[in-house]
C-alpha cells in the first residue's frame, strides 16, 4: 500500500474516531426539522450550580495530577537511579496497581477496607477522597512515564554532569529538567483521565460535572442538553491533550525494548533500607490492600459460586468483546501510526490531533454520541448489537494504541524498509519487513487496548446490547443492590482476567521480542 | 598524571578488561587505538570515576582513585571527559553549560568562550550550533572545570578531515598549555602516530602494545597495523 493510500485510509479512521462527537454536535445545534438552530447553546449559560461542578471537577483534576506527580515521579528515580532495597521486585509489581480500574480502587476503599473512606478513621468524604483514589489509581502513569524518560535519556549526558558536580546538582540540573517533558505529560494524562471520569465520584457519592452530563441524558432524557454541556469539558481537554502533544514531541510515551544502557544508579547506602519504606507503602495501598479486601469481602467459596452462576455470561462476553475490539484497534492503529511517524509535514500533526480527540471525552459523552450516529435507520445491523460496543471501543482506545505502536515502528530504521523496496513491493515490505520487526509492539498495544476494554465502564453502560451485559457493567449493578460479596468476587474475576490475560500477552511480547531484535 | 595498575573489568561476568596497566602524562597526549568492543570506552570510564573495576587500581597525581572497594566520586577527580556523542545538554545555553562545571579559579567562562570562538554565540542552545560550534562547546566545557586530566572517547570521529584537523589541533594546544594529562579514544592510525605523545594498542581487553613518550623513537604504520593482524577482517 503507497503512502498516500495510507494517508487516506488513516483520514477515513479519524473520520470514523470523530463521527460520534460531530454526529452529536450535529444534532444539537438542529431544531425539529432539522433545521439549524443556536437555541441549545443556552445550556452553555450554565447555573451557579454547575459552575461550582465545573470547579470541582478541575480542581480535582489538578489535585490529582499533583498528587501523582509527587508520588510517582520520585518513585521512579528512585527505582530506576538508586540501589533501593527490592528495587528489582517493586519495579516489577508497582505498575501491577494499573489493573484495578478506579472504580474497583474507589469500591473497595468507600466499602470494604476497614477504616476506609466511609466508616471515617481517615477523616475522608468527598473531595480528599477522590483525591486518595485517583492518585492511588493513576500514579503509576506518572511513574512508568518518567521511567520510560529515564530509559530513553542518553547516559552521558548525566553522565558528564556528574564528573563536575554532585548527585543531587547533576539530578536537579540535568536530569530533572530532561524529564521534565514526561513528568508533564504524565501529570496532564491523569489530570485529562480524572475530570472526565464519573464512576468514581458517583461511587464516592461526589457532584462532580461528568455526572451533571450524565443526568441530563440519563435522568433528563435530554441528550442535545447533555452534548452542549459536555462542551466546556471537551474543550478543557483538549487544551491538555494539546498541551502534551507539545510537551512530549517525538518522544515515545513507553519504551518498547531495550533501555540505553541503563543509567547512572547512586548509592544510598544504609538509608536504602528505609528509603524502601516509600514504594512498599504506596504498592501496598494502591495493590495489596486493595485485594486484600476484596478476598476477605468475597468470604467463602460459596459465594465465589454464587458470583459465577450470576456473572459467568458477562465474563464470557467481557471476554471476547474485549479481544475483538483490542484485535480492531492493533488492526487499524498500524497503518495510522506507520503514517505518523513516517510522514513529513503539517498535516501529520493534524491527523495527530484529530486522532487524539475521543481521548479528551468523557466515556458518556462518547456512548451517546454513538447511539446518536448508529441510531439510524439503515444501521440497524449494527445497533442493538454487540458491534456497536466493539466499535465504541475501537474509537475511545484506538489514542492509546497507535501511540504503542509507534514507539514500536520508530524503533525500525526506515533503511531497513528502503533496501527492501529495491526489490520488492511495499506490501511484502510490510509484511515480511515490518510487522515480523514491530510485532511486539502490536502484541503491546493489543494488550493495552484489552485491558482498557475489559474495564471500561462509562461508555458500556450506553452503548451494550440489550439483554447484554459486561463484567464492569455486572459489578455496578450488583454494587447498587448492596450485593457486598459478589461485588467482591466478581471484582476479583475481573482483576484476575485481566492479570491472567496481561501474563499471557507478556510471554507473547517477550517471546516475539526475543526474535525481532535477535 | 594518569596511572592504571592491573585494572579487570567485567559486566554482566563477560570480561571486558584483563590486567590493564598503562599510564599518561601531564602536559601529554595518550592515544588509545583499538578495534570496536576491545574495552576502550570502559577503560576511560573506570578511570572517570563512572565505572568501579573488578581489581586493579587508579592512581590520579599520586593519589588512589580507585582501589578495592573504594572509589573516588567522579566529581572529586578533577577530571573531564568528552563523549563520543558530546553530551551537551539540549536544555541549557552555551553559557549555562560553562557555568555548571566551572571552578572559581583562573580563566573565565567568558575567556574561554571567546578562545573557543563561541562569542556571541553564548545565548544558543545547542540545536542552534553547527557541528564544529558544538564540539568546540564539548571541549570549552571540559576545559572550563579546570581538570588536570582530560578522556577523549571518539570526539572528532563524525568531522570532516579540515574540522577534525582543526579541533585536534586546538585540542593539543590546551593540553600542552595547561599541563593536561589526556587520553584520546581513537581508530585514525595515522593521526595517533603524528599527534600523539604516547600510544597504547588494546585488543580483547589487554594492552597489546604500549609505547611511552614514542617520540624517541618512529613508529610506522606497519608496525600499529601488525597489533591487529587477526582482526583484519573482523573478529
Amino acid at each position: 500500500m503507497g503512502r498516500k493510500r495510507l494517508l487516506a485510509f488513516s483520514l477515513l479512521f479519524s473520520g470514523f474516531v470523530l463521527a460520534p462527537f460531530l454526529m452529536l454536535f450535529f444534532s444539537a445545534l438542529t431544531n425539529g426539522e432539522g433545521s439549524l438552530s443556536f437555541e441549545n447553546l443556552h445550556v452553555l449559560k450554565l447555573t451557579s450550580r454547575q459552575w461550582v461542578l465545573l470547579g470541582r471537577s478541575v480542581l480535582l483534576g489538578v489535585g490529582a495530577s499533583l498528587g501523582c506527580v509527587i508520588l510517582g515521579a520520585p518513585m521512579s528515580l528512585l527505582l530506576n537511579r538508586t540501589d533501593v532495597w527490592g528495587r528489582s521486585f517493586f519495579r516489577k509489581v508497582y505498575w501491577l496497581s494499573l489493573i484495578l480500574p478506579p472504580y474497583i480502587q474507589a469500591i473497595v476503599w468507600s466499602k470494604y477496607i476497614p477504616g476506609g473512606i466511609d466508616s471515617g478513621w481517615t477523616g475522608m468524604t468527598g473531595l480528599p477522597a477522590a483525591f486518595f483514589v485517583f492518585i492511588l489509581s493513576f500514579y503509576p502513569i506518572v511513574t512508568l512515564l518518567v521511567s520510560s524518560g529515564l530509559e530513553a535519556m542518553d547516559q552521558s549526558l548525566e553522565e558528564t554532569a556528574r564528573l563536575h558536580r554532585g548527585p543531587w546538582a547533576a539530578m536537579r540540573k540535568v536530569t530533572l529538567p530532561l524529564l521534565f517533558p514526561h513528568i508533564a505529560c504524565g501529570a496532564i494524562l491523569v489530570f485529562v483521565f480524572t475530570i472526565i471520569n464519573f464512576e468514581v465520584a458517583d461511587i464516592l457519592r461526589l457532584k462532580v460535572y461528568p455526572l451533571e452530563i450524565f443526568i441530563f441524558f440519563s435522568a433528563y432524557y435530554d441528550e442535545k442538553s447533555a452534548t452542549i454541556l459536555s462542551l466546556p469539558l471537551i474543550f478543557t481537554t483538549l487544551i491538555f491533550v494539546w498541551a502534551q502533544m507539545r510537551y512530549m514531541g517525538e518522544k515515545s510515551y513507553v519504551n518498547l525494548g531495550r533501555s540505553q544502557g541503563g543509567g547512572i544508579v547512586y548509592s544510598l547506602g544504609r538509608r536504602r533500607y528505609v528509603l524502601a519504606l516509600f514504594p512498599a507503602v504506596i504498592t501496598f495501598l494502591a495493590l495489596a490492600a486493595p485485594i486484600l479486601a476484596l478476598l476477605k469481602g468475597a468470604g467463602n467459596l460459596v459465594n465465589y459460586g454464587n458470583a459465577w452462576k450470576g456473572g459467568a455470561g458477562a465474563v464470557w462476553y467481557s471476554l471476547w468483546t474485549s479481544a475483538a475490539s483490542a484485535g480492531g484497534m492493533a488492526l487499524f492503529s498500524f497503518p495510522v501510526a506507520y503514517c505518523l511517524v513516517r510522514m513529513r509535514g503539517g498535516l501529520r500533526g493534524v491527523l495527530d490531533f484529530l486522532i487524539q480527540t475521543p481521548f479528551g471525552a468523557p466515556s458518556i459523552v462518547l456512548g451517546i454520541g454513538f447511539i446518536t450516529l448508529w441510531n439510524q435507520p439503515f444501521f440497524d445491523a449494527v445497533y442493538g448489537t454487540s458491534l456497536l460496543l466493539i466499535l465504541a471501543m475501537i474509537a475511545a482506545y484506538s489514542p492509546f494504541v497507535i501511540k504503542v505502536i509507534s514507539a514500536g515502528i520508530k524503533r525500525v530504521d526506515e533503511d531497513l524498509e528502503s533496501v527492501g523496496r529495491m526489490g520488492a513491493g511495499p506490501l511484502k515490505v510490510a509484511a515480511r519487513i515490518l510487522l515480523p520487526l514491530t510485532a511486539p509492539s502490536l502484541i503491546a498495544g493489543f494488550a493495552v487496548g484489552f485491558i482498557l476494554s475489559l474495564s471500561n465502564l462509562g461508555t458500556s453502560l450506553l452503548v451494550v446490547a440489550p439483554g447484554r451485559s459486561t463484567l464492569p457493567i455486572t459489578i455496578y449493578n450488583y454494587l447498587h443492590y448492596g450485593a457486598d460479596e459478589t461485588v467482591c468476587a466478581l471484582s476479583l474475576f475481573l482483576l484476575a482476567l485481566t492479570a491472567a490475560s496481561l501474563a499471557l500477552l507478556l510471554l507473547i511480547y517477550k517471546y516475539l521480542s526475543g526474535r525481532a531484535w535477535r | 598524571m594518569i596511572q592504571v595498575n592491573q585494572v579487570s573489568f567485567s559486566r554482566n561476568k563477560k570480561p571486558i578488561l584483563r590486567d590493564v596497566s598503562l599510564q599518561a602524562e601531564p602536559g601529554q597526549c595518550l592515544a588509545l587505538l583499538g578495534p570496536s568492543g576491545a574495552g576502550k570506552t570502559s577503560l576511560l570510564r573506570i578511570i572517570a570515576g563512572l565505572e568501579t573495576p573488578d581489581s586493579g587500581e587508579v592512581i590520579l597525581s599520586a593519589q588512589v582513585a580507585t582501589k578495592g572497594a573504594f572509589a573516588a566520586p567522579p566529581e572529586e577527580r578533577k577530571t573531564s571527559m568528552i563523549f563520543q556523542s558530546l553530551a551537551l545538554w539540549p536544555h541549557m545555553t552555551v553559557e549555562q553549560h560553562i557555568a555548571f562545571v566551572e571552578r572559581g579559579d583562573g580563566e573565565t567562562g567568558k575567556d574561554l568562550l571567546t578562545r573557543m570562538k563561541l562569542d556571541g554565540k553564548e545565548k544558543h542552545y545547542p540545536d542552534q550550533l553547527s557541528g564544529g560550534e558544538k564540539q568546540r562547546l564539548a571541549i570549552a566545557r571540559a576545559l572550563a572545570s579546570k581538570p588536570r586530566r582530560l578522556l577523549l572517547d571518539e570526539p572528532f570521529s563524525n568531522l570532516d578531515e579540515i574540522l577534525k584537523e582543526n579541533l585536534l589541533s586546538l585540542f593539543l594546544e590546551q593540553v600542552r598549555t595547561q599541563n593536561i594529562a589526556s587520553i584520546i579514544v581513537t581508530h585514525n592510525v595515522n593521526e595517533a602516530i603524528e599527534k600523539a605523545d604516547s600510544m597504547a594498542i588494546m585488543v580483547s581487553g589487554r594492552i597489546k602494545k604500549f609505547w611511552i613518550n614514542k617520540k624517541d623513537r618512529i613508529i610506522t604504520r606497519k608496525e600499529v597495523l601488525e597489533c591487529f593482524e587477526e582482526y583484519r577482517y573482523g573478529k
